[in-house]
């Protein structure tokens, strides 16, 4: 099997209407030098770059810090746990809760 | 035990209950060995069915060393309870009065290292092997990452001396990898198959455990998740793991919810169940 490379493709998905390309690499240059340092799939970062929906709901990944209007469970902090999120695929969903959604 | 170690490797659960009669049934002279034969089924019975039905030296916080004369089997079987005793501790799957999350795990190996320094001078090589690996796991749960790399040199060249491979195999999964890097470093040959024989026990411990205690133990997780998992049931943050592993915490938390994926436990506190 070959062994996966910062760069290589991961995978296309397509979520609620709307494509993504998703790649190996690193959130970070000290994920590089870890022992555990195998590149992963980076996902986008939907607070420095929103994405919405055809309804206008914004994407989110479930592993992303929780926003102010969460609302779940307290002794968790990321979109996976609110009730707003609805999942998609890949850990990428959107956010039904209305606040943020694009008018 | 010879039957219930072959059990958990084909993951047969008649002969896992059979196991249990024969140990229940074993004949004893003296108190040692009652003692033995009373630690041998406290270990399968945590590990198994997860009772919680402790020894009253265990409720009272008594971690003494065993007298340097006990049985070596004794000495192995206690150090294994006291390592599962720490585990459940550090995943709260009990309380213990005074004693939170890894205080236990740090404590251990205070007992530990006495047993295996009369192993050396008894020069009982598998005790020794298993001694020195329950340290070392106890070790690395605690961040002592030196000296349990010291240990589980010693136990490899050890057991790689006599080609007892079977005696690593079932610490393959505390180490997330680790333990193959060090065997490759004495003799690269004898990971893959170190690696094979903790295939098949992988595949006969999990199914064990999960007909009986109806659980499913994760099999299908990278090294990293497996790490990554463990120090999130033992109840550190995101922010701490990251720091304790050199990564970033995008990385740490993206790994943590693949893991509850693959695995479909829901809460962070139900990881422990998997592992």
């Amino acid at each position: 099997m070959n062994k996966i490379r910062d760069g290589d493709l991961y995978k296309v998905i397509r979520v609620f209407g709307v494509e993504f390309a998703l790649y190996y690499g690193y959130y970070d240059e000290r994920d590089r030098e870890a022992r555990f340092n195998e590149p992963i799939p980076i996902y986008p970062n939907f607070y420095d770059t929103p994405a919405y929906a055809a309804d206008g709901s914004p994407f989110a990944t479930e592993m992303q810090d929780a926003c102010e209007y969460y609302e779940g469970r307290p002794d968790e902090d990321t979109c996976l746990f609110c009730p707003h999120f609805t999942r998609g695929d890949e850990m990428i969903g959107i956010c039904k809760c209305g606040v943020r959604r694009k008018q | 035990m010879l039957l219930a170690f072959c059990a958990m490797w084909r993951g047969d659960i008649a002969l896992w209950n059979e196991a249990k009669k024969h140990i229940l049934e074993a004949p004893h002279t003296t108190e040692e060995e009652r003692e033995i034969i009373s630690l041998a089924l406290t270990i399968i019975d945590s590990s198994v069915y997860d009772n919680k039905d402790y020894p009253v030296w265990f409720s009272i916080g008594n971690f003494e060393a065993l007298p340097a004369d006990s049985h070596p089997a004794a000495k192995v079987f206690y150090v294994k309870f006291l390592y599962m005793a720490a585990h459940g501790l550090a995943t709260k799957q009990f309380k213990l009065e005074g004693v939170e999350g890894l205080a236990l795990m740090r404590m251990i190996p205070n007992t530990i290292e006495p047993l295996i320094t009369q192993a050396v001078v008894d020069k009982t090589v598998l005790p020794e092997i298993l001694l020195r690996m329950s340290c070392a796991v106890a070790y690395h749960n605690s961040g002592m990452k030196e000296r349990a790399l010291l240990h589980i040199d010693k136990a490899v060249a050890l057991a790689l001396k006599d080609k007892l491979y079977g005696t690593l195999t079932e610490y393959v999964r505390h180490f997330h990898g680790l333990l193959e890097e060090r065997i490759a470093l004495v003799d690269p040959s004898a990971v893959g198959i170190v690696k094979a024989l903790y295939a098949t026990y992988s595949v006969g411990w999990s199914s064990l455990s999960g007909k009986i205690r109806n659980r499913l133990i994760a099999t299908n997780l990278t090294d990293r998740e497996r790490e990554v998992a463990k120090l999130t049931a033992f109840g550190f943050k995101a922010s701490e793991i990251a720091s304790m592993l050199y990564l970033s915490e995008s990385t740490i938390k993206q790994t943590i919810t693949r893991v509850l994926n693959k695995t479909g436990v829901s809460e962070k506190s139900e990881l422990y169940l998997i592992l």
